[in-house]
Formats: structure tokens, sequence, C-alpha cells
């Protein structure tokens, strides 16, 4: 382990936390709102970052080892930070409550111990949005981004930290594939503020929710969610681009580079939008009695799939009070997740494709067991690593959804809340169902539940595997 | 500039790191896909795996916008076809490595059917390296500019030799002839040495010269003892071949010692001037028999890297003068070079050099005014030839005494028309000239840099 290299990328991380709290910062100074607790909190950020950042290590080896355990690191350290302002605000007192809801915002899930969200200070409320929209892509792509001339090695971060079960540079240089991942990013964004501008929003509300979407994170400013806005038009707007941010961004880099027909082979899009589609039309049926329209009902089903496949979380329904099948199959969503290489979380559709053909072709192995099976996927071969490190991902996600099934079980809760909350946790998707309802929160937990649901978000978000290691003491050894 | 590399062994991993940090955007293809994955592991590349020849690849390594294509695959068709497709594809240049003798003259009679802008033939580098070797054997490594007219030599201060203990001031009054000792190596560090600067036993001085200058700087300095009259060669493979090819017409003697019957017929045959010995030259009994003592030079030139360095030191031992190892692996080189053994080379090295040579000199990023580059020193020192093509005030035409280039920049030589000045005070720089410049910092771009 190469501590010294770890700790200047970390302090690098802590600067950059720093500086995106100007944002709300400027924010509170608008809105006349009380700046002492983002000026303490960059203060701290600082005190520990820059000393960090200048110590410059003379040994620069960096392996797949220090790529995980210093992505791991700087999310834990940036939640641990980030949740500073809401306590020191005292809009979020307790500060595991705030720890969770930073780590919450971080991972891009959505969920809050906030009952009362729209007293609470602006400058504070922009702060719990930005964190989804820099979380969705990732602090340290940022970083790779910034960094003028990227060690060669820097690719074991944004492995580490680009979810999804294979990861390639865009471009040979790592900087400019950051630098354009961003760039698409940023470009989806503006798209979304002007068309929900032009939807009526007012400008504040626009920028956070788009912030929240772009992240496919959930936090709403207002206390019921989307619906809170009773806006049909921006409605259809966030679902679309809740859509949009769950496509695997690769596929828009070839459409910039007019290479547009690659996009018709992922095959991954193809069932992605294939399941959306699906489910809306289940639901549709499902619920059709309910609702007074059909296109409310193609609405209301449409916005709900879109936020849960690509984990997102906005709501504009209680689909508590739906009936099982429909209400199964947001459960089901919320396993699937969204595209690989997009903002979202789940277990990824091109994840899921892997792993249900090298079932099959275990089947095929068995029937003749001198055949060669391989798994195909964009008409390419899938490497027998890529395959193993899928099931693998597939049983510490078992894993870890069972162990936080049963500790929640202490708290008192139905069965299905217990179990909608691990899962809307680890898949950083946001709402829960059962006793609490997708428009409730995760306030009536206990501490317990509170620092297991934390630890599974960020399990969630670096997919696993970047924490396993980080707690794995064999890779704290020099 | 956005190059693909075809083949990512050896020779392509040292130049796809050497370019990776010279700011150039790299995509390797390797038929392994485990090669891809560690070289972008270890560099800021990305790769594709399958064969250099697959057009779906090379659409998909960016080949119909790429500036350059370098192939240094282990197969030669494979090198050439990649590079004709490439061009094909709209690659601007490209760079095949071909190594066996009977495609260099397909490669003369076809190199613009193909495409290729520079054809490498490692062996045939190899043997040109022996043969400079040869005519300076105190010097270390010898490369030149001004297409030829220049050489500068790499040569190891012997504790016994007439520089040591000397200033360069003393040295140039001392010595009726022009010379620049344009950098020293002393262990790990470099000087670009000033007027004061002493010189000490062990250090490796890098000298200017013209052609004739320089033979009689060694001569007068007594790194240079004798010419090689007798040379003895161990192993007949190809990089044989090429060098007793360039021998002809030489005053020196070429004695051969190779275990294969065929290839020593094929040599016999071809060159009547050499001795050619049907035995193993990496034998003890046998190098002796073959008069090891007596000769002037050594050779280690067969396929086995160990052999090669074990039967040098042994010449060595022998007190044989000038020894010279041929190692084609690249892990163990610093190694050798630890153990005592002066002048190594490697086809690869060379290669990559040849190869790193041409990319820099083409790079607009550093400045298209670079005519060619060269490393010196353990790649510590920059090379670098710069032609003058239009006035620059406060530059041309200012007595050199009155320029004062900045610490670490040194003009080393000036090509004024035909004739080749090594420039003191009063020298200036005129439109027109070529310039050599040497320094240690490699963000030297332009003529201009040298006041800054």
């Amino acid at each position: 382990m190469n501590y010294r290299m770890v700790w200047s990328l970390l302090g690098m991380v802590l600067l950059i936390e720093a500086a995106l709290m100007a944002l709300p910062l400027l924010t509170a100074l608008l809105y006349h709102e009380p700046v002492w607790p983002f000026l303490v909190t960059m203060g701290i950020l600082v005190a520990i970052g820059l000393p960090a950042w200048l110590f410059k290590p003379k040994n620069r080896n960096f392996f797949a080892k220090e790529g995980f355990i210093c992505v791991a690191a700087s999310w834990i350290l940036m939640s641990l930070f980030g949740a500073l302002p809401f306590v020191l605000s005292g809009a979020i007192p307790n500060y595991i409550n705030a720890l969770f809801e930073t780590v919450s915002g971080f991972t891009t899930t959505g969920s809050s111990i906030l009952t009362e969200i729209e007293s609470l200070p602006r400058g504070i409320l922009f702060w719990r949005s930005l964190t989804h929209w820099v979380g969705g892509m990732g602090v340290l792509v940022f970083m790779l981004a910034l960094m003028p001339k990227g060690d060669g090695r820097a690719i074991h971060l944004m492995r580490a930290e680009v979810p999804g079960p294979t990861k390639g540079k865009l471009v040979p240089r790592l900087r400019t594939t950051a630098l354009i991942l961003y760039g698409i990013y940023m470009a989806l964004t503006a798209f979304q503020v002007i068309a929900l501008l032009i939807a009526g929003l007012p400008f504040y509300d626009a920028v956070v929710t788009t912030m929240a979407t772009a992240g496919t994170g959930g936090f709403s400013v207002l206390n019921n969610s989307i619906a809170g806005y009773h806006n049909p038009a921006a409605e259809w707007i966030i679902a679309v681009f809740m859509l949009l941010f769950g496509v695997n961004f690769n596929l828009y880099f070839f459409l910039l580079i007019k290479r547009g027909k690659e996009i018709f082979k992922s095959e991954e899009l193809r069932l992605y939008l294939g399941l959306a589609i699906s489910a809306t039309a289940l639901i549709v049926f499902n619920t059709l009695k309910s609702f007074a329209s059909v296109s409310e009902a193609i609405r209301t089903a449409f916005f709900q799939v879109t936020s849960i496949m690509s984990t997102t979380g906005f709501v504009t329904a209680d689909y508590g009070a739906w009936p099982v099948f429909s209400k199964t199959i947001i459960i089901l969503l919320m396993i699937f997740g969204a595209c690989a290489g997009s903002t979202a979380g789940g277990i990824k559709v091109s994840r899921f494709i892997i792993l249900v053909k090298s079932a099959f072709c275990e089947v095929k192995h068995l029937l003749r067991p001198r055949s060669v099976n391989l798994v195909r996927l964009d008409g390419e071969v899938v490497s027998e690593e890529t395959r193993r490190a899928a099931y693998n991902f597939l049983v510490f996600y078992a894993m870890i959804i069972m162990g936080s099934f049963l500790i929640l079980s202490l708290d008192g809760h139905t069965i299905e809340t217990n179990f909608t909350a691990a899962l809307t946790c680890v898949n950083n998707v946001g709402p829960i169902m059962g006793d609490v309802g997708p428009f409730g929160n995760f306030a009536s937990f206990s501490w317990l539940s509170k620092l297991v649901l934390t630890a599974d978000m960020l399990f969630g978000r670096l997919e696993i595997m970047p924490m396993i290691i980080f707690l794995s003491p064999t890779a704290w050894k020099k | 500039m956005k190059i693909i590399i075809v083949g990512g062994g050896s020779v392509g991993a040292a130049i796809c790191s050497q370019l990776v940090s010279d700011g150039h955007d790299i995509t390797v293809i390797d038929l392994d896909e485990k090669v891809i994955t560690a070289l972008s592991n270890s560099n800021d590349v990305t790769g594709y795996a399958g064969s250099g020849t697959d057009v779906a690849v090379l659409r998909k390594a960016g080949a119909d916008t790429a500036d350059l294509l370098i192939a240094v695959s282990s197969s030669d068709e494979l090198n050439l076809l990649s590079c004709a497709a490439a061009k094909k594809l709209g690659t601007q240049d490209t760079i095949a490595r071909v190594r066996n003798p009977v495609y260099a003259e397909l490669v003369r009679l076809m190199k613009e059917e193909m495409g290729l802008s520079m054809v490498i033939n490692p062996e045939l580098s190899v043997a040109a390296e022996c043969r400079r070797m040869l005519r300076f054997p105190g010097a270390a490594k010898i490369e030149t500019f001004c297409r030829g007219r220049v050489e500068l030599v790499e040569a190891v201060v012997a504790p016994d030799s007439p520089l040591v203990g000397k200033s360069l001031y003393a040295l140039r009054s001392s010595l009726k002839m022009k010379f620049l000792v344009v950098s020293v190596l002393r262990g790990e560090q470099v000087f670009i040495p000033a007027g004061d600067f002493v010189i000490e036993a062990g250090d490796i001085i890098g000298v200017t010269a013209g052609e004739e200058d320089i033979t009689s700087f060694f001569k007068d300095t007594g790194a240079y003892k004798r010419p090689v009259k007798n040379l003895l060669i161990a192993g007949g493979g190809r990089v044989c071949y090429y060098l007793v090819q360039m021998l002809k017409n030489s005053r020196i003697h070429a004695t051969v010692i190779e275990p294969d019957k065929a290839l020593c017929h094929e040599l016999a045959a071809a060159f009547p001037y050499c001795t050619v010995v049907q035995d193993d030259g990496t034998k003890q009994e046998v190098l002796p028999e073959q008069g090891l003592e007596k000769a002037d030079a050594f050779l280690a030139l067969s396929a086995s890297d160990e052999k090669n360095a074990i039967v040098s030191m042994y010449a060595a031992s022998l007190g044989v003068y000038k020894v010279v190892t041929m190692i084609r692996e690249l892990s163990y080189v610093n190694f050798y070079k630890g153990m005592g053994l002066t002048s190594v080379i490697s086809p690869k090295v060379i290669t990559a050099t040849d190869i790193l040579r041409y990319v820099r000199s083409k790079s607009s990023t550093r400045g298209a005014e670079i005519e060619s580059l060269h490393r010196v020193m353990n790649g510590k020192v920059e090379a670098m030839e710069f032609i003058v093509r239009e006035e620059i005030p406060g530059i041309t035409g200012v007595p050199l005494k009155k320029l004062r280039p900045r610490q670490g920049v040194l003009i080393a030589c000036i090509r004024h028309g035909e004739t080749i000045v090594i420039p003191s005070g009063d020298d200036a720089i005129a439109r027109g000239d070529s310039v050599i410049i040497i320094t240690a910092d490699e963000h030297f771009k332009t003529l201009k840099d040298i006041k800054k």
C-alpha cells in the first residue's frame, strides 16, 4: 500500500469538495441565509486537504489496490465532512441523520430522514441536491478531468468509481475521457434546466430538481416530491430525462462523433428501453381503474417506472396503494437498475444480461460437456474474467441485502418495509414501500439501521468491490 | 499526435510509455487481450485485442484519423500489411519493423505502394551501430548530426586519462583543435559543463567535433589507442551478415565463429574477404584458439544473451581492447552494464530509439522546427538539431559571447553552409544555419528558448 500517494489524492478530493461548497454558499448569500456553516466546513476541508495534497509522495506507484482503497476512502471522507453543514446549520442536528442524508446524496440514493423539507434554508437544500450531481458522475472522475497530466495508473481510480461490468476509456487519454463524460453530463443537465424553466418551474426548483435527476438521485425540495408541483409537463420532462441519465454515456459519445449506428447495436440499451416500456404498459393495465384518464395513467406509470429503473426515486403517486402486481414490478425494477456507465445504481442491465447468458451457457455445457460456449454482448465475446466478476458481484450483492434485511428486522417495521429499505439503499433508488410508503422517509429507523443503510448505499454506489477491499485487512498491509 | 501501435511486445511497450509521456494519444493493437490490459494498466493508453491487419480493428482504433501507425509486432508480414491497410484507411504516416533481409529489396521496391514512411530493420541498425563503435573503440556511444557530418561521441574517462583533473578551459588551450565537451554524466547526475568544469575519472563525457577533429581528440587524449585491425565475432547471424557487408573495403579483418554449417557457408560465399570458422564461439577453449588475445575487438552476437554476456566478460578479462555485447532481452540490460560491460547494444533499444527520434522530429507538439532529436547520456540529455529558417531578433547575428544562453543550454555546433563550426564566443548564428543545442530541459521547443 502506497499510503502517501493515497493521502495526496484524498487531499485533492477534499479540496474539490471545499470548492464545490462555494455554490451552496453563494445560494445562501443570495437568499440572505447564514453562510458560516459552509465557511466553517470549507475551512476544515482546506485545513486537512491542503497539507495532504501539498505533500508530494516520492514513490508514485499506484496499482489496482490503491485505486480501490482511494475511491472508497474518498467517498467515506467526503460524506463525513459533507454532513457538517447540515449539523452546523441545525437543519439536521443529529450527526448520524446528517451522515445518512449526505451519503444518500452522494450515492444518488435519495432516501431521506427529513420529514419537513420545505422550511429548510435554501442553501442547505442546494448542497443536498448538489451532492447528487457530484456523486452521479463521481468526484474522482471529476478530479481526473482536472488533473493536468494524468499518471497512466490513474485508470484504476476510474475503474473503481465508474459503474458497470466492463470499463474502457472512450479515447486514449484518461483526462480527455473524463472531460468528455463531464461535458456530456453538463450539457444534458443544461438541457433539462431549460426544459423545466419552459415548463414553468421557478429557477431554483428547476436547478435543484435537475441536479437530482442528473445524478439519478431523487432528493426533492418539496415534501411531496415531484407530485408537489402539480405540473404534468414538468413530470414528462423529468421522466424522459431520468430515462436519458440512465443510459450509458458512451452511447452519447458515439452520437457526438457521428457513429450513431453503434447505439442500435447496444443490447443493453434495447433491453433497458424494452423493460421500461413493457413495465409501463403492464402497470397501466393493472392500475387503469384508479385513474381519471388514460393519459394520466400512462404519465404516472411511466414516471414511476423511469424513476425506479434509473434509480432516481422521484415520486408522483403513492404506489404503496397499487395492486400487488404493480408493486412487484416496481420492486423488480429496483433490482435491475439502469445501464452501465450511467449515473444510475442497481445491478445494471448489462451485468444482468451477462449473468443470464452465462447461466444458459452452463446449461448448454451440462448437456454437451465438450462444447465450447461463449457469452456475447453486442456481438463481442465477454471475457471469462468479466463473467466471473459479475458472479462475484451477485454473491456479495445478495449477502449484503440478506445481512441488512436481518438487522433492519430488529426495528419493528413490516417485512415489506425492511426488505424494500435494504433494496432501495443497496440499489441507490430511494423510496420504500410497506408501512412507511413512497412518500415516507427513514426517520423512524433506529440509529443502527441507519448506519447499516448508510453503508449499504456506499456499497451499492461503488459496486461493492472497492468497499470490500477497503474493509479487508490484507489490503492495508505495507 | 494520434498514434496507433501494432504489437505490444517489449519494443511496443517501450515506445508506448515514452510516447505517452511525450504527450501523444496512443492506441495499442495486440492479438493478446492480456497484453492490452497490462499496457493500459500502467500507461494512459487504450487498446484493442485483434490483428493489426483486421480492418475492423484498425477502424476501431481510429486508423482513419490517426497521424501515425507504428507496426512492431513479431511478424514482418503483419507489420507490412497493417501499414498498407492503415495508409489506405487514411493514416498519415506509417512505420514498419521488418527484420527478414529477404524483404529488404521488396520494401525498397514497394515503399510507396505500401504507404511506408519509414522501415526499421533492427539487425541492420545494430550492425551500423557496431560499425560506428569499431571506428571509435574508445567511445561508448555515437550519435550523428547534420547528415553524418557532426558526431557526438560518449566516452568513459579512464583513471589514467590525461583529461582527469583538468578544467575545460585548460583542455581547450592545450589541445589545438576545435571540440566541445557538451555533457558529463557523473554517477546519476548530468552536467552541462561550463568552462571551469573539472573532469574526473569515471565520468562519461559527451564530445562534439567535426569528423577529423574527433578522431584526433581521442588520439590526443589517449582514449583512442589504436585502430581496430583484428576483429573477432562470435555468432554469425543477421547482424553479423550486415556488419561484415559493411566492413568491405575497410582495413578491419574479421573472423566469424559460427556453429551452424549452413550459415558459415552463406557467409563464406558472400564475403570472401573474411575468415569463417565453424565452431561454437561461446566456448572458452575455442576463443583463444581463434586468437582472442590478439584481437583488437570482440563482438558477442550469438543468439543467447547469457552466453554473450559471459563470453564478453571473459574477453574483457583477457584484456581485449573493445568488447561489444549484444543483448536481446531488455530485462537485464542495466545489470549487464553494471557488471563492467561498457558497450551493450540491444536491437530493441535501437529500434525504439529510431522510432522515437522519428516521432519527435515529426510531432508538432514539440514544434516543427526540430530537425532531429537525440537522447544521450542514458536519455538524460537531449541533443536537438534546428534549422534557422528566418532571422530571429536577438539571436541571429549576435556573437555567442553576447548571446549568453541560459544555464543548462549549450550551443554545441553550427553548420554554416558546408563548414562545421564548433562555436567559440565570436561565432554567431545566421539564417540558413543548422544549430545543435544540448540541454537537459525537456521543454526546450524553439531556438528562442535559448534565452528565456
